[in-house]
C-alpha cells in the first residue's frame, strides 16, 4: 500500500487522520505508531510476515542498545556497545539483502555450490536500519541522549511516512516534534498541498513516463531498438527515477506536515547540478548526508588520509545500499568516477573556465548514463543498452520505432517534466502580485490535480477480465 | 488567509471521502466495465494465507470504491481528447480510427513455436491413426489483416507465424492460415471492424475464413456444403462502446443471421463434459438434414465463438470445444464423439505459454492406435477384478448422467497402453497411476455401454511384447 495506491488515499489516510485528530495529545504517538506498523504490516504480499519481526527486533534492540550506551561511561564500553549495535543491525540487513547476491556470485566465481534461499526482503529495511545506525551513533558521540519512550523510539524508525523510501532523518532532527507538536492550520494545508503535488509527480509524470520505460528497456534486452528510442528511454527513465523518488518525497513530507511532523527535504533540483558532487548534494540528501557524517568522515574525509579512497568507499558503499546487484555496484563506482575526478581538477584554472551551461550538460549526461545501470536488470543489458545508445547494437528496422513510443502524451509529459526539473516556479511565484491570488490559485492548481491523479489512481486499479469472450 | 485554508481541507476531504461515501458494499456485483464479478470481502481464517488476504483485501477495496467506473472513464476519455492515445488494458489507437489490441514486441520463443508444431502433428496423428481428417487452422491478429494502420512507427513482423507455417509444412501438417484471403478480402469488404472488437474478425471475416477450412476439408469430402452469402440475411447493428470499456465509438457492425438454419444445438452432454476452467465452452449440434454427412469435431478458439452458423449447417453433427488447455484431451472427447474430422482452430497470437502452456503440449500423450499393436501375441499377464463388468454395467444403469467416468485398477504387472474394443470399435482407456499401481480409466456415453453387445479389455505389456485380451460382456 503505497501512497499512490486507492488503499492508502481513500482508507489508510482518512482513518489515520481522522483517528490522530481527535486522540489526546499524550496518546498521538502510539496512535500514529499503531497506524504505522497497520501501514508496514500491508506490505507483508512483498516481505513476508518476517519483515515485521525483523522491525520489531530493530526497534528493542535499538531501543535497548541506546539506553545502555547512553547510560556506560566508559570508553571502551562504549565502544564494545557501538560495535555490537552496529552488528546488530547490519547483520539482518546483510542477510536479507545480500545473501543471495553473494552466494550466487560466490557459486558462480568460485564454482562452489553454496544454497540459495527463499529470502523476502523486508521493506524499507536500508531506511530503517540506517535511521537507527545514525541513532546508535549519535548517542556514542554524545549529540543525543537516548530516547527513553519506546514508543515514541518505536514511531522514530517505523512511522509510515518515512519507513519504505525514507527520508533517512537523524534522531536529533525528529526528537523534538517526536515529544511535542503545534498542530496549525497552515501547516495542515501546506501538507495537503505538498501531499497532492508528489502524488500528481508521481502519478501524472513518473507512472506515465515509466510505462514508455518499460516498454523500451524490455525491448532494448533484445536488442528490439534503434538509437534515437534508446535515448528516448534513458531520458524518460531519468526523469522518472527523479519524479518517482521526488514524488514520494513530497507526499512524505505532506503527511508529516498533516501529522504535525517535519520532514527533510530529500531534493532540491538535482538535475540543474554543475558537476556529480553537486548532484549528490542535491539527490536524495538525506542519504548522501547520512554517508558524509557516518561514513566518509569518520574515515577522514578530506582532512586526513587518501581523500579519493575515501570517496572510492563512499560511492561503492552507495551502490550496494541500492541493491545487491553488480548493476547498483557499477553505477556507484560510475558516480564515484566523476566526484573523485572532479576532486582532482576543480581546482585547475581551465576547469573553472568551462561554461556552466557545459558542466551541466556534461553531468545531465553521467548522470543519465548512470540511471542505465541502475534501470537495467544485469550487466549484461546494460552493456547491451549502452551499445544501442551509441548505435553499436540494435536492429535496424525494429518492431517499433521511437515514433510509435514518442507519442503526443509522452511529448507533453516530457516537457512538462523538463519544466518542473528546473527551479521556475519559484522564480515565477516570486513575481506573483499578491499572496491572496497566489493562494488561490494554488487551491485551485491542487484540487486539478488531485481530481486528475486519483482519477489516474483509480484507472491503476481497472483491470478487466482480458479473455473477455469467453 | 485562513477561509482560503479551511476551503483547500474541505475540497480535500470531500474529494478523499465521496468515494468512500459511496463504498459499493452489496455482494455479488458484476462490474461491466471489468467484465467480471467485484472482489467479495475476504473472510480470514486459519486455513488462510496473511498475504493472500492482505491481497484479496486491497482488490476488495480497489474494486468497491464509488464512482470508480467514472473515474476510470473519465481517465481513458481525457487522456483520449488530449493526446489522442487510448491508454486502456486492451486496446490502443491505429490510424483513421483503428482500434487494436494492445501492441506488444513479437515473442522470439521460437522454441516454443516448434515444440506446438510438434504437437500439432501429434495430434494429427492421432486422428489420422484413428482414420479421422485433421485440419489446423492458423487465424491471423488483425494486425496481419490490417497493417497499414497500425499506429506510426510500427514495424509490423509476423517471423513467428511464418516459423509456424514452415514447420507445419515440414511435419506434413493439414492445414489452412487465413491471412491471405482475408487481406485479399480486406479489399472489397471489412473483414475486422475497425474499432469494434480488435481482437477478432466480425462475421465477414468469419465468412471468408471459415468458408476457407471448408473447402480445405472438401478435398476428403467432395460433397462438403460450403455457405453462400445469399443463405444468409445480412444486417449491421449499431455499437457503441467497445467491449469491456465505456470508450464510445459508434460504428454499425455485420451480422450475418442464417435464414433457414439446420442444425440445431442439442449440447447432449452439458454439465457433463470436462473442460477446463480457463476454457469451458462447449456446444453441440445435430443437423438432422444431413444424417449422412461427416460429424466434426472443433477445438476453437474465440474466433468460431458465435460463428456456429458458418459451419453446423455443413455437418452432421457438430461438436465446438474452447482450445486452450483442452485440445491436450483429444482422446477424451474423441472417445466420447467420435468424429470424422477434428478441426483445431487458434488465432495466431494464441499460441502462446499462458494459452497452450509449454509442459502440456511437450509431455502430451497419446495412445498409439490398436491397429500398431494387433499382431502381438496374446498372454495373461495382469489381472482385474472379476466383478469388473458388473460394476461397469451397475455404473451405466445407476447413473443419472449420459457420461460414465470407468476406472479399472490392475494387479499383477504393468501395462503400457489398453483399449476398449466395443462392437468392433475402439475406445483409448488412459493408464494412470495410483499408490504404484496402474488403474485405466475411460469416460464413455452409458448407452455404448449398455447397449454393446461385445466389450473387450486389451492391455499392452509394460515392454509392448505382449497383449492380453478381457472380454467384459461375458462378466455382466
Amino acid at each position: 500500500m503505497s501512497f499512490s495506491t486507492a488503499g492508502f488515499i481513500f482508507a489508510f489516510l482518512p482513518a489515520v487522520l481522522i483517528v490522530y485528530s481527535i486522540t489526546p495529545g499524550r496518546m498521538k504517538n502510539f496512535i500514529l505508531l499503531i497506524f504505522s506498523l497497520v501501514f508496514y504490516a500491508t506490505f507483508i504480499v512483498y516481505g513476508g510476515t518476517r519483515s515485521i519481526a525483523v522491525l520489531g527486533f530493530s526497534i528493542v534492540f535499538n531501543f535497548l542498545l541506546g539506553l545502555w550506551l547512553d547510560a556506560n561511561k566508559s570508553q571502551l564500553w562504549r565502544k564494545t556497545i557501538l560495535v555490537l549495535g552496529l552488528g546488530g543491525n547490519l547483520l539482518p540487513l546483510a542477510y536479507y539483502k545480500y545473501f543471495n547476491f553473494v552466494a550466487a556470485n560466490i557459486n558462480y566465481y568460485l564454482n562452489l555450490n553454496v544454497s540459495i534461499r527463499n529470502l523476502l526482503l523486508p521493506l524499507g529495511i536500508s531506511f530503517f536500519t540506517f535511521k537507527a545506525l545514525s541513532y546508535l551513533i549519535d548517542i556514542y558521540r554524545e549529540k543525543v541522549k537516548a530516547e527513553r519512550n519506546i514508543i515514541d523510539f518505536a514511531l522514530y524508525l517505523s512511522i509510515f511516512t518515512q519507513i519504505i523510501s525514507g527520508p533517512i532523518m537523524p534522531y536529533s532532527e525528529m526528537r523534538d516534534e517526536l515529544k511535542h507538536r503545534v498542530p496549525s492550520l497552515d501547516s495542515f494545508t501546506y501538507g495537503i498541498r505538498r501531499f497532492c503535488y508528489g502524488l500528481a509527480k508521481k502519478v501524472l509524470i513518473a507512472d506515465v513516463l515509466g510505462q514508455t520505460v518499460d516498454m523500451i528497456f524490455a525491448a532494448a534486452s533484445s536488442q528490439q531498438i534503434d538509437m534515437p528510442t534508446a535515448w528516448l528511454g534513458m531520458i524518460c527513465y531519468t526523469l522518472q527515477i527523479y519524479f518517482d523518488f521526488s514524488g514520494y518525497t513530497d507526499m512524505a513530507i505532506g503527511l508529516g506536515k498533516m501529522l504535525g511532523l517535519s520532514t527533510m527535504e530529500n531534493f532540491n533540483y538535482p538535475y540543474i547540478s554543475r558537476s556529480v558532487t553537486e548532484f549528490w548534494r542535491r539527490w536524495h540528501i538525506s542519504l548522501s548526508s547520512w554517508f558524509r557524517n557516518y561514513l566518509y568522515i569518520p574515515m577522514g574525509g578530506n582532512r586526513y588520509g587518501n581523500v579519493y579512497l575515501h570517496l572510492f568507499v563512499v560511492f561503492l558503499v552507495t551502490g550496494i545500499w541500492h541493491g545487491a546487484n553488480w548493476t547498483f555496484i557499477v553505477w556507484g563506482l560510475w558516480h564515484g568516477f566523476f566526484v573523485i575526478t572532479e576532486r582532482m581538477i576543480s581546482h585547475r584554472s581551465w576547469y573553472k573556465q568551462i561554461p556552466a551551461i557545459v558542466k551541466t550538460t556534461v553531468t545531465l549526461l553521467a548522470v543519465a548514463l548512470g540511471w542505465v545501470l541502475f534501470r537495467a536488470t544485469s550487466l549484461t543489458d546494460a552493456i547491451t543498452y549502452f551499445q544501442l545508445l551509441f548505435g553499436l547494437a540494435g536492429d535496424p528496422l525494429p518492431e517499433f520505432t521511437i515514433s510509435y513510443y514518442l507519442n503526443p502524451q509522452i511529448i507533453f509529459t516530457l516537457l512538462i517534466a523538463c519544466f518542473l526539473s528546473v527551479p521556475l516556479i519559484p522564480k515565477l511565484t516570486a513575481l506573483w502580485p499578491k499572496e491572496f491570488y497566489l493562494k488561490i490559485s494554488r487551491t485551485v492548481l491542487m484540487s486539478i490535480l488531485l481530481f486528475v491523479s486519483l482519477m489516474f489512481v483509480m484507472a491503476s486499479t481497472y483491470n478487466p477480465f482480458i479473455y473477455f469472450q469467453f | 488567509m485562513k477561509r482560503i485554508n479551511l476551503i483547500t481541507v474541505i475540497i480535500f476531504a470531500v474529494i478523499l471521502l465521496l468515494p468512500l461515501i459511496t463504498f459499493n458494499f452489496k455482494p455479488n456485483q458484476i462490474s461491466t466495465i471489468d467484465n467480471r464479478k467485484l472482489t467479495e470481502f475476504p473472510v480470514f481464517n486459519s486455513n488462510s494465507s496473511i498475504t493472500e488476504f492482505v491481497k484479496d483485501l486491497d482488490s476488495y477495496f480497489n474494486d468497491r470504491l464509488g464512482f470508480r467506473t467514472s473515474f476510470i472513464t473519465s481517465s481513458v476519455l481525457i487522456q483520449d481528447k488530449l493526446f489522442g492515445v487510448l491508454v486502456h488494458p486492451l486496446y490502443t489507437n491505429g490510424e483513421e480510427g483503428y482500434v487494436f489490441l494492445n501492441l506488444r514486441p513479437q515473442l522470439t520463443d521460437f522454441d516454443y513455436v516448434n515444440e506446438f508444431v510438434d504437437f500439432v502433428a501429434k495430434l494429427q496423428t492421432y486422428c489420422q491413426e484413428r482414420e479421422a481428417n485433421f485440419l489446423f487452422s492458423l487465424e491471423p491478429a488483425k494486425q496481419t489483416v490490417y497493417e497499414q494502420y497500425l499506429p506510426k512507427g510500427v514495424n509490423y513482423k509476423n517471423d513467428r507465424v511464418k516459423l509456424m507455417l514452415r514447420g507445419l509444412a515440414e511435419k506434413n501438417v493439414n492445414h489452412v492460415y487465413t491471412a491471405p484471403a482475408l487481406i485479399e478480402a480486406s479489399k472489397q469488404t471489412q473483414v475486422y471492424n475497425i474499432k469494434y472488437d480488435a481482437g477478432h474478425w466480425n462475421d465477414h471475416g468469419a465468412f471468408v475464413g471459415i468458408s476457407l477450412m471448408l473447402e480445405a476439408l472438401q478435398k476428403d469430402y467432395p460433397s462438403l456444403n460450403l455457405p453462400k452469402k445469399d443463405d444468409y440475411d445480412i444486417f449491421y447493428e449499431l455499437r457503441t462502446s467497445l467491449p469491456v470499456s465505456y470508450y464510445p465509438i459508434n460504428e454499425k457492425v455485420p451480422v450475418y443471421t442464417l435464414k433457414n438454419p439446420q442444425a440445431v444445438r442439442v449440447d447432449v452432454y452439458k454439465d457433463e463434459i470436462k473442460t477446463n476452467e480457463t476454457g469451458w465452452y462447449y456446444s453441440h449440434y445435430k443437423n438432422p438434414h444431413k444424417p449422412s454427412a461427416p460429424k466434426i469435431l472443433v477445438f476453437m478458439g474465440s474466433y468460431f465463438l458465435d460463428k456456429e452458423k458458418f459451419i453446423a449447417d455443413s455437418f452432421s453433427e457438430t461438436i465446438f470445444v474452447h482450445s486452450y488447455k483442452n485440445i491436450q484431451d483429444l482422446d477424451y472427447y474423441f472417445n466420447i464423439f467420435q468424429p470424422d474430422i477434428v478441426l483445431f482452430q487458434t488465432a495466431d497470437y494464441a499460441t502462446k505459454n499462458t494459452y497452450y502452456p509449454l509442459d502440456l503440449i511437450q509431455n502430451v500423450y497419446y495412445n498409439p492406435a490398436y491397429s500398431t499393436k494387433q499382431n502381438l501375441p496374446t498372454a495373461d499377464f495382469i489381472g482385474i477384478a472379476a466383478t469388473a463388468g458388473q460394476e461397469w454395467k451397475k455404473a451405466a444403469l445407476n447413473s443419472d448422467k449420459q457420461l460414465i467416468d470407468f476406472t479399472l485398477p490392475l494387479s499383477g504387472g504393468r501395462i503400457s497402453y489398453a483399449y476398449a474394443r466395443i462392437d468392433g470399435k475402439f475406445y483409448d482407456f488412459r493408464v494412470l497411476s495410483e499408490n504404484s499401481r496402474q488403474i485405466i480409466s475411460i469416460v464413455l456415453d452409458k448407452d455404448i455401454i449398455l447397449s454393446a453387445r461385445n466389450i473387450q479389455v486389451i492391455l499392452i505389456s509394460a515392454d509392448e511384447t505382449q497383449q492380453q485380451v478381457i472380454s467384459l460382456k461375458q462378466l455382466f
